[in-house]
């Protein structure tokens, strides 16, 4: 397999003493970033990508695996521990975890998601290694039309999915589109809405909007409201699970993989689906039902597993497509710009040691993070006990040296400010700010292929339903619009129905 | 019910926020010059649809607000104190940053934000500001590269 013999040299690459050391030093800054609390993957990596600006491309990517991954980890530690979920992916684990941990079986509900993010992160990076190439192959075919096609389908299901009404994930879709607006249009080369400032004409880079949403808007919420003690659960020790959790992790384990990985890897992405399918898959499973929502163990190890997965999963359109489909996702976009590269189809071809030394690393992060959550949770955990005062200072110390570092511009660390207050003002409102993120992304890129588009078929709007694969994903993309309100509705229907 | 009332109006206002937001889009974009004529869709045909979005799903979200009669569970209190400290270790920060230095700036925001959290150990609070900032901008010079401005302490550092 050809697959093969280009991961091996991806080994080659990434099991470098130097390479070794910039994989271990992510995993690290990874775990260490990702477990405090209010910090999600996408704000880890976006804060952590100032750390990279002074290391080779590869060196870099490498650095980045293992960041993305140990963020992941970090979060479910959160999760479990504190009860504070730092993404969506993570929400079912502060659910079931939390209450597994209160009832003082901590430890195991640590191992299960250590071990399970383990089995499907390993699971689904192999999965990544086959079927990427495999689909850059294919994406080599595809034109502006099915790219198009393709970036609606993923607005339709991150806008109609996240949040807790349709109407607020697509208002904060369009917001994010509405950002992504600004800035040079690059086919008249003209300036639109940058109110006349000259800073703004290269529009708004996505960590300015990531980590002012994330960041900021996060401290601003939690400062506002009324300083309750968190409970932390305290730990010690090495965390292990008894032979009955492992029998009863396993299964849930593989089943959250077999979920997470193609949920994950389709356009449409993100980790929320999956974690909320394994759940309930879980519950129907269970031989012990009751404790569902009491602290079952398959509670844990299902949307654990299913949640990493889909973070390896999120990884195929990004790297084979360049179409990131999660706000992580979205930020590592970014990094791979500031290096003048640019994910796609052709980056595996024009950059191999870059994209399976980055694959490789993933393999091996993985399991660094493995040998670093076991023994070392406690240790991990008592970065959960720096005060609040300490913990958002610091915060937004490093966001405002993340945003500044970008450009060595105050106007963009006002901007990063400014952004950060709406985002205060949406996590008021239970208003998701990933679409935003993912929207001011994927915006740009959609309207230039839908004008690159018209321009091949000269203004013949047909040529969408004409090619089957554009025509395909359009219409599926119609089925989610008219879906996802129908089922609400349905479920209106039948809470108000008389008894 | 009086805290309740003050998060239904940061929902008004998100609403109203939108649509204006899309307004702005709308009227802006006439001032956009079109293409040449190969360009079939010029540069404000996404504009208008960005604009009528957010039109769209403001309006809607201002018939949920006002159709809601659900009773928020959680009364919540926004602390109007930290939102203010808070607001000025930002705006502080946007000052400093170039004339005083990365250090300076970074010191006086932390110690500020954390003001905003708890006024406990403002003495700790300092003295941990400081140290952060220090050693996160020689990290992040020396050792990683970034250039950070120096400021009031240039010929010291």
């Amino acid at each position: 397999m050809e697959s093969l013999q280009l991961l091996l040299y991806g080994f080659e690459i990434a099991l470098q003493p130097h390479n070794l050391l910039w994989a271990f030093l992510g995993v690290l800054l990874g775990t260490a970033v990702g477990i405090l609390p209010g910090i999600g993957p996408a704000l880890t990596v976006a804060l952590l990508l100032p750390v990279t600006y002074g290391l080779e491309p590869v060196s870099a990517f490498i650095m980045f695996a293992g960041i993305y991954y140990g963020g992941m980890y970090g979060g479910s530690t959160t999760s479990i521990l504190l009860n504070t979920p730092g993404e969506s992916g993570s929400i079912i684990t502060a659910i079931e975890g939390n209450k597994m941990a209160r009832s003082g079986r901590a430890s195991a509900a640590l191992a299960t998601a250590a071990l399970g993010s383990f089995v499907a992160g390993t699971l689904g990076t192999i999965a990544l290694t086959f079927v990427a190439p495999a689909l850059a192959d294919l994406a080599l075919v595809f034109g502006p039309a099915e790219y198009f096609a393709l970036i609606v389908l993923g607005f339709t299901t991150i806008a109609s999915v996240l949040g807790k009404t349709p109407t607020r994930g697509m208002l904060s879709l369009f917001f994010g589109l509405g950002l992504g607006l600004v800035g040079i249009d690059l086919q008249t080369g003209q300036a639109r809405f940058t109110l006349g400032l000259p800073q703004l004409l290269d529009g708004f880079h996505v960590v300015v909007v990531a980590v002012g949403l994330f960041a900021v808007g996060e401290t601003l919420f939690l400062a506002t409201r009324p300083q309750g003690l968190r409970e932390i659960i305290r730990i010690s020790g090495w965390t292990w699970m008894s032979r009955e959790d492992l029998a009863r992790s396993w299964k849930p384990w593989l089943r959250g993989t077999l979920l997470g990985f193609p949920i994950g890897g389709l356009p449409t992405g993100g980790t929320e689906i999956p974690t909320f399918l394994s759940y309930a898959i879980e519950r129907r499973l269970s031989r012990h039902p009751e404790e569902f929502g009491h602290g079952a163990i398959e509670g844990v190890a299902g949307p654990e597993a299913a949640n990493n997965a889909a973070a390896a999963g999120v990884l195929v359109p990004l790297l084979t497509l360049g179409l990131p489909t999660s706000a992580t996702a979205a930020i590592l976009l970014a990094a791979f710009q500031q290096f003048n590269l640019q994910p796609g189809p052709l980056i595996f071809t024009s950059n191999p040691e870059l994209i399976w030394g980055l694959i490789a690393s993933l393999y091996i992060g993985n399991f660094m993070l493995l040998l670093l959550n076991l023994p070392l949770a406690p240790l991990w955990a008592r970065l959960l006990m720096i005060p609040a005062p300490l913990l958002y200072g610091g915060i937004l110390v490093f966001a405002t040296l993340g945003t500044y570092s970008l450009n060595n511009s105050v106007f963009d660390v006002g901007m990063m400010y400014l952004i950060g207050i709406v985002g205060f003002c949406m996590r008021c409102t239970d208003i998701p700010v990933a679409p935003a993120v993912i929207g001011m992304i994927l915006g740009p890129m959609a309207e230039q292929q839908f004008r690159r588009t018209l321009a091949i078929s000269q203004g013949d709007m047909s040529i969408f339903v004409d090619r089957p694969v554009s025509a395909s994903l359009l219409g599926l993309a119609a089925c989610v619009l008219i879906a996802v309100p129908l089922a609400g509705f349905i479920k209106r229907c039948r809470l108000t129905a008389p008894r | 019910m009086q805290q309740d009332k003050s998060v239904d109006k940061m929902e008004l206002g998100i609403a109203s926020g939108a649509i204006l937001l899309g307004l702005f889009i709308l009227f802006d974009s006439l001032g956009i010059k079109l293409g040449s004529g190969y360009d079939r869709i010029g540069p404000r045909f996404f504009p208008y649809v960005v604009a009528s979005g957010l039109l769209i799903s403001g309006a809607l979200m201002l018939v949920e607000i006002l159709r809601s009669s659900v009773v928020r569970h959680e009364a919540e209190s926004l602390n109007k104190t930290s939102f203010v400290i808070l607001l000025s270790g930002l705006v502080s920060c946007l000052i400093l940053l170039k004339p005083a230095g990365f250090i300076v700036a970074a010191t006086v925001q932390f110690w500020l934000i954390a003001r905003a959290f708890s006024n406990a150990n403002p003495l700790r609070d300092a003295i941990i500001a400081a140290l952060l900032s220090i050693s996160v901008y020689f990290i992040f010079t020396s050792g990683l590269g970034l250039v950070l401005p120096r400021g009031i302490l240039t010929g010291l550092i």
